[in-house]
């Protein structure tokens, strides 16, 4: 298991990572890069469900060692590329 | 039981896997994301099948297959040995099979029954033979019944698992037909007259018997004989029919629902009014297909 | 036309409740018991997945484990049908499994990997069918055989074609057999969607968490019988494309093929005098599934229903079967199963479960199952003079 060091990681190099993230594991056609920082993941224009939540979170946990857990927890924590970064670095700094 | 379209899908593969997105636009007029070769194929030859023939809303779905989404559950275990990472949740999801059928019942617009069946040497016979129970004793007006083999790389693994010698031409196959009872009203091209399983050779020597006592002489019929079936066996069935030996050509490669291929070459030829193709199993049993042109 | 019977002539079972079918009953009367962790160690992964293994199969040697228990349930319903060895080669075999072999695949690859390095996975020729070969070499069955894989309905679906290949005069019996036995592939799986929970299931309750996975193994033989025996009086099946992994909370699916599956056999719901649902404890299927039976019995009043899975887990392509031959035995010895304090509150979905077991009334029962990929079944079963 590969577990990025979040301590050389800066936010915008975080952001650019999950938004290749999501298109990879998601199987989304599009450019990273549209995807907007706040644009709303699930249900939203991205036009992904509770099964690419669950790919998401799995993923994040694998390559960043942050579990995000399910219910309402979840729900903020994948909100937008923004929330998500955010979690990832609280969750580094806790 | 009628066949009313058909649409495929074979390649012979010998280097590379050839990438399928663009086929599944075509067929299906949309991009399909989380989905693997199993999916996509299954998802190819369905479309060609109903491009012409959009099925009715509440038909039938049978999907059958040798193996299955190979690619997915290869990919699941050796993330977990070799990796030790558990299964991501959309593999994991197509690891069942009756995913596929989800995704054929949700991109053709069907609510009928969906499911995914197979017997070890006669995927395809297997579906028919439901399907056939559906259509005749049911309250089912039409079917969609195909099936999908898919190749993993590297092919000298895939023969391993395939158990075949490592000079056989292996490939990927997706076959499709849409059925309907006898009662349907339109066009038809052919007529699935018999898909049965018969114990033994004596039980076969006497389904034989009965049907070329019929007015269907034996050289208005061609016999193919599936990929189990052993030179002493193929000879003996040339000799109980009488019927003149006919393959698919060129012959296709091995996979597991090869009987898809030669029905959907025998329409498309029309070498005979009727197509009798019989394969066997190590039981000595015999899956019977009798199907005639319209 | 006379109709050939598909009379249920003999069962096998075995679950985390015992071997054998005294076992079940006596369990069934009592409270169920909540999961145990169970080690899924394969790889560097070490997880603990709550599990309800078979309870008189160990886990010490796996590569006889799946075949040993097969083909006890198998003898032990041939045994009930008083079927002799010369009417086995007239079998027919219907497998229903989510799994089939691949807890088999899993082991060797797992093994091969540990002894050299280029071990691939599943070098020892996979295919759905071939469990369904190596029983049918073991027993000597001869008919036609099918091998279902639907996921979580692959057993209920199984039982239902044999049943109607009996009527429609294609064969005489059929041995159906529901199984599943634990995987890495099934329990990370099901764990990585979050989808189980370590207590008690708690189906159609407030408190609901979760599914506890289960290991099953049961058989049936169908066959021609008396009409004082049961057999399956109907059934539907539909693909519901609302969801992969749950049906329409509105209960609209689930309705709809409950009503087919009336309409098929050609009764009301009002004969309908006992429920089995499917009740996976999950938030949206027990919400879809609630909502769907309120839909049917809307005007009149909702017979009993029960939830089999707090005792044995969801044992997935097998719970079809094997809940099938639970509540058809519950109900022959005259009671239909409790959950004391489990579902309990009609408030919560508009529903409640059997809290104290109850005397089953003369009738036909439903039997409810779901499964991913939006495959919905329905079954009804009765004896032949209950229509």
């Amino acid at each position: 298991m590969t577990t990025v060091d979040l301590t050389t990681l800066d936010l915008a190099s975080l952001k650019t990572d999950l938004k290749s993230l999501i298109v990879v594991e998601c199987d989304k056609d599009i450019e990273p890069g549209s995807i907007d920082d706040d644009a709303i993941l699930i249900g939203g224009d991205l036009d992904l469900d509770s099964l690419d939540a669950l790919q998401i979170s799995m993923a994040v946990k694998n390559r960043y060692g942050v579990s995000i857990e399910g219910g309402p927890e979840a729900r903020r924590a994948l909100k937008s590329v923004n929330t998500l970064a955010d979690t990832i670095l609280n969750f580094q700094r806790d | 039981m009628k066949i009313i379209a058909h649409g495929h899908y074979a390649e012979k593969i010998e280097d590379a896997l050839p990438p399928l997105k663009e086929l599944v636009k075509e067929a299906t007029g949309e991009p399909v994301r989380r989905v693997g070769r199993f999916i996509q194929l299954a998802l190819i030859g369905a479309g060609r099948c109903l491009t012409a023939n959009p099925a009715p809303k509440n038909t039938g779905v049978y999907l059958t297959s040798g193996r299955g989404d190979l690619e997915i559950t290869l990919d699941v275990l050796e993330q977990m040995v070799e990796h030790g990472l558990p299964p991501k949740p959309l593999s994991f999801i197509n690891t069942v099979s009756n995913s596929a059928c989800f995704y054929l019942a949700k991109h053709f617009g069907l609510h009928g029954r969906s499911h995914f069946v197979t017997r070890r040497h006669a995927p395809l016979e297997s579906a028919l033979q439901l399907a056939a129970l559906d259509l005749d004793h049911g309250s089912l007006q039409s079917a969609l019944v195909g099936s999908v083999d898919i190749c993993t790389m590297p092919l000298a693994d895939h023969r391993t698992r395939l158990c075949v010698p490592a000079d056989t031409a292996v490939g990927e196959g997706s076959h499709w037909f849409l059925l309907s009872n006898d009662t349907y009203p339109g066009t038809t091209l052919a007529t699935i007259e018999a898909v049965i399983l018969l114990p033994d050779k004596d039980a076969l020597q006497q389904w034989l018997a009965t049907q070329f006592l019929s007015p269907q002489s034996p050289a208005n019929t061609v016999l193919a004989c599936g990929q189990h079936i052993d030179t002493p066996t193929r000879l003996l069935l040339q000799h109980l029919t009488g019927c003149s030996a006919w393959a698919a050509s060129p012959e296709p490669p091995w996979y597991d629902s090869h009987c898809g291929n030669t029905l959907g070459q025998f329409l498309q030829l029309r070498p005979a009014r009727t197509l009798l193709h019989i394969d066997s199993d190590p039981a000595g049993r015999f899956n019977v297909l009798q199907v005639s042109l319209s | 036309m006379a109709m050939n019977q598909a009379c249920f002539l003999g069962a096998g079972i075995a679950t985390h409740l015992g071997t054998g079918m005294a076992a079940q009953l006596a369990a069934l009367q009592r409270a169920p018991l909540p999961p145990q962790p169970v080690n899924c160690d394969i790889g560097t992964i070490h997880e603990c997945v709550p599990y309800k293994l078979l309870a008189d199969f160990p886990l010490a040697d796996i590569t006889q484990r799946l075949d040993t228990v097969i083909d006890h349930v198998i003898e032990q319903a041939l045994a009930a049908a008083g079927l002799d060895g010369a009417d086995r080669a007239g079998i027919s075999l219907f497998i229903g499994s989510s799994s089939f072999d691949i807890s088999l695949s899993e082991y060797s690859y797992q093994h091969a990997h540990t002894v050299r390095n280029d071990a691939i996975p599943m070098e020892d020729s996979p295919s759905f069918g071939k469990l369904g070969e190596a029983v049918r070499q073991r027993f000597g069955f001869r008919g036609p055989d099918f091998s279902f894989n639907t996921a979580c309905t692959s057993s209920a679906n199984a039982l239902w074609y044999a049943s109607r290949l009996i009527q429609a005069g294609k064969i005489r019996y059929a041995l159906v057999l529901g199984v599943e036995v634990i995987n890495h592939i099934t329990a990370l799986g099901f764990h990585g969607l979050g989808l189980l929970t370590r207590s008690v299931m708690k189906p159609f309750d407030a408190a609901r968490d979760g599914l506890v996975l289960g290991e099953a193994a049961s058989a049936l033989l169908l066959g021609p019988g008396n009409d004082s025996d049961f057999r399956l009086l109907g059934g539907a099946n539909m693909c519901d494309t609302h969801s992969m992994s749950a049906a329409n909370a509105d209960g609209s699916s689930v309705a709809a093929v409950i009503a087919a599956a009336l309409a098929e056999a050609g009764i009301s719901h009002t004969a309908i005098t006992a429920i089995k649902a499917h009740g996976t404890a999950s938030l949206l299927n027990d919400e879809a599934e609630a909502a769907g039976l309120l839909r049917i019995f809307s005007g009149s009043t909702l017979p009993p229903v029960c939830a089999l899975k707090p005792f044995i887990g969801h044992t997935l392509g097998a719970c079809g079967l094997t809940e099938l031959i639970l509540f058809w035995q519950a109900l022959s010895n005259g009671f239909i199963p409790a959950t004391t304090g489990i579902g309990a509150d009609n408030t919560v979905l508009g529903i409640s479960l059997v809290q104290t077991p109850a005397v089953p009334a003369a009738g036909i029962y439903l039997l409810d199952y779901f499964g991913f990929g939006g495959n919905n079944t329905a079954l009804l079963i009765g004896t032949g003079d209950a229509r």
